[in-house]
């Protein structure tokens, strides 16, 4: 084992703590070293859709999928804990649905990230590489939509939810494109409780419904209007965006796409009238449409309790109130249906599905009685794309505060993601993308 | 007349007739829906002696109003009309002339506000410096002080003040966490939920914290406890049975009644002054709106 970079923990104004990640010795240095052999590699391009459930504002571990219930009171919580469908696996009471699905997905207890702040560590989370330097690194949904291409109706790269992930100071730098160019931004898709759409996108074309797309004159001559606000750098870019854009109005199955009304009551009632879930379900049609990299985002923003703010998973205090009284019913009611729908309409075989947030909050509780920032130890939840579950993949020690297996960094999820969506080796050296990636082997 | 205001009109000949024409016992289960939106609420409470529920209403994603629901007409209004930060957890004196919540402020800070109704003047606990909020206020039986929650040193405790947010005592202390503070109507007794001996339970003791006595026993929460307007009964949230459910326990731990029996999420109860029926937040297919169950 080795030491690289180095990071501060514990809250989101006050860092306390600066601590080392330590990485397994076996870290490649480019992409040469990091390379599968061709038909491995081959065997895990099985992802035609990517779904990256973003858990924004750092979910509790203890609280959630790794309590430590015979830890002393000031770690362990307040919650009993439940068996779970995977022998010797307990999650809290916060999630009775989950825990009868365990056998459906494969759980990670040992992730590590190096930012202890939500837009640093919110970037490496999506691109695998810090801030800064400059440039910004591209999101991983933007190395899978530059390597499917922008084909037919269908956006590459969607993020569904409230936005594009923010704090309350900034957005995540990470969100989009970077050195790939905006072109491979999200194409953002906005639910509400209620169900209702908004896709911002589509306010470029102000004053154009798909009812008026019968007057195609009518059209042109306002795109040609919007065409003239815009400086000639950025034309290309508005032009990939104005072709969806465009493209799905004028598509009535496309449009259909984003109606959730298409959906038969029950089918809406089962995901829960909250924002999460009926984006779950937007994300469920995205899968149907081929969408090949989808991001579904608990909220905007970080905060759990802030004016203005969306009731992110940031438990500085409330931490126990929150995840009980709001955020882990919402989410043991949504997620649990999204994968039964997955698989139920034999879409899980070709989709991976993994859900996580950008770190891990502390274990011991603190002055507040909630939790704060800890990026040495989160988990993730994966399945689909043929991938053995129902099991633990990695370990984390009795208190929850470190990995006792081999750490698993966010680059080494952005490379597994890739590679389960066809991006080989080669792909990413010739992007010039995810450099000293390695796959999670345990997974395979 | 429309579907809409038809069933309105029922849902208020429904509650008159439970409150006029049903006997004292009926099973429990039987419910009626009060609010039709579906939208996420929260810590409904009556006031206007039984005529009236205030609740908490997700009104956008970013902001949790107050709510106010006449029972006769079945319209809900806000509060506070112009109010645009979250405010949540409302509990009223008994003479309605105060009532006391908690506002979000700033980042993971938050505030207790006092509201004198009548003079409309109010006074309020700012939070502290850094990460900070009050919860869970509630009323003393003669309205002359508040108790709430508060977590500072790792330990969340009870405290009490006066109408003036002043001459802070502290009322409940352990390790772990104590919540969800409730007065008995003779403002002999508390009644709360802790974790001092392992997971939430709930708690009885003195108004001065003394004589403690443990009330439930369970591996699995035990939360949100509400005594009965006699005086002799609890309700309170457990997920002893899978998931969050309301129960109905006596005072001193017996005659434990489960009231809701579904696969969804029933939570946040509060007694009508009569004391035979619970208002709950209950969601039902995926909907969340306010209920009223009978007691058994």
């Amino acid at each position: 084992m080795f030491d690289v970079g180095n990071f501060r923990a514990k809250t989101c104004s006050g860092l306390t703590r600066r601590s080392f990640l330590r990485i397994g010795s076996s870290i490649p240095l480019a992409w040469g070293l990091s390379s599968l052999d061709s038909a491995k590699a081959a065997s895990l391009a099985r992802a035609k859709s990517v779904v990256f459930v973003w858990l924004w504002g750092a979910p509790s571990h203890l609280d959630t999928f790794d309590p430590k219930p015979d830890s002393p009171m000031e770690y362990r919580g307040p919650y009993g804990t439940i068996a779970t469908r995977t022998p010797g696996v307990r999650f809290t009471e916060l999630l009775p649905r989950m825990a009868a699905r365990s056998d459906r997905f494969t759980l990670v207890r040992s992730h590590v990230t190096t930012q202890p702040g939500h837009p640093d560590a919110g970037t490496v989370s999506f691109t695998g590489f810090h801030e800064r330097p400059l440039p910004v690194k591209p999101n991983f949904g933007s190395i899978i939509a530059k390597h499917r291409g922008h084909q037919g109706q269908v956006p590459p790269f969607m993020s569904i939810g409230r936005g594009t992930p923010r704090d309350s100071a900034r957005l995540v730098e990470g969100y989009g494109g970077g050195t790939l160019g905006k072109s491979y931004d999200p194409f953002i898709v906005k639910c509400d409780a209620d169900g209702s759409v908004d896709i911002p996108s589509l306010q470029l074309l102000e004053g154009i419904t798909p009812n008026r797309l019968v007057d195609r004159k009518s059209l042109s001559a306002r795109l040609d209007e919007v065409r003239r606000r815009l400086d000639s750098s950025g034309i290309a870019d508005w032009d990939r965006v104005y072709q969806h854009a465009y493209g799905m109005l004028h598509n009535p199955d496309s449009r259909r796409a984003f109606d959730l009304n298409e959906e038969p009551r029950e089918i809406r009632d089962r995901y829960g009238f909250s924002t999460f879930g009926q984006s779950a379900l937007m994300t469920r049609r995205m899968v149907e449409a081929g969408v090949p990299y989808i991001q579904l985002n608990w909220s905007e923003t970080v905060e759990a309790i802030t004016p203005n703010h969306d009731f992110g998973w940031d438990t500085h205090i409330y931490n126990f109130e929150m995840l009980q009284d709001r955020h882990c019913p919402i989410l043991d009611r949504a997620l649990p249906v999204l994968l039964d729908e997955l698989e139920d309409r034999g879409l899980l075989e070709t989709t991976l599905v993994v859900a996580m947030g950008e770190f891990g909050r502390t274990p011991k509780i603190s002055n507040r009685a909630a939790r704060d920032h800890w990026p040495r130890c989160y988990f993730s939840l994966w399945t689909g794309a043929g991938l053995e579950v129902g099991r633990t993949l990695g370990e984390s020690d009795k208190l929850g505060e470190d990995p006792i297996t081999d750490p698993i960094s966010p680059l080494m999820v952005g490379t597994t993601l890739a590679e389960f969506a066809g991006v080989t080796t080669a792909d990413r050296a010739e992007m010039n993308v995810l450099p000293g990636g390695q796959v999670i082997d345990g997974l395979l | 007349m429309d579907f809409f205001s038809m069933s309105k009109w029922l849902s208020v000949l429904l509650i008159v007739g439970i409150t006029f024409l049903i006997p004292s016992r009926v099973r429990a289960e039987e419910s009626i829906r009060l609010t039709q939106d579906s939208l996420f609420k929260r810590d409904p409470t009556f006031v206007d002696q039984g005529k009236a529920i205030v609740f908490v209403l997700l009104e956008r994603p970013e902001q949790l109003r107050l709510m106010k629901l006449d029972l006769a007409s079945g319209k809900s209004s806000p509060l506070h009309q112009d109010e645009n930060r979250s405010e949540l957890e409302p509990r009223f004196s008994r003479d309605g002339r105060y009532y006391a919540y908690i506002q979000s402020r700033s980042p993971a800070s938050v505030a207790m506000v006092i509201r004198d109704a009548k003079e409309k003047k109010e006074v309020e606990i700012p939070p502290e410096s850094g990460f900070s909020g009050m919860r869970s206020p509630v009323f003393a039986h003669d309205g002359s002080r508040i108790y709430y929650s508060f977590a500072e040193e790792g330990r969340q405790q009870i405290f009490s003040v006066d109408l003036q947010a002043a001459n802070r005592k502290k009322v409940v202390d352990s390790r772990g966490i104590n919540n969800w503070p409730d007065i008995s109507p003779d403002g002999k007794h508390i009644v709360f939920s802790s974790t001092r001996d392992g997971n939430y339970e709930i708690y009885l003791s003195k108004i001065d914290g003394s004589e403690l006595v443990r009330v439930t026993e369970s591996p699995f929460m035990d939360i949100r406890p509400r005594i009965s307007p006699d005086g002799k009964r609890i309700a309170f949230v457990s997920t002893r049975d899978g998931n969050y459910e309301l129960y109905v326990v006596d005072v001193d731990g017996t005659n434990l009644v489960r009231i809701t029996n579904h696969a969804e999420r029933d939570d946040f109860p509060d007694w009508h002054p009569e004391g035979k029926r619970l208002v709950s937040v209950s969601e039902r297919a995926g909907r969340k709106d306010l209920y009223l169950f009978m007691v058994p």
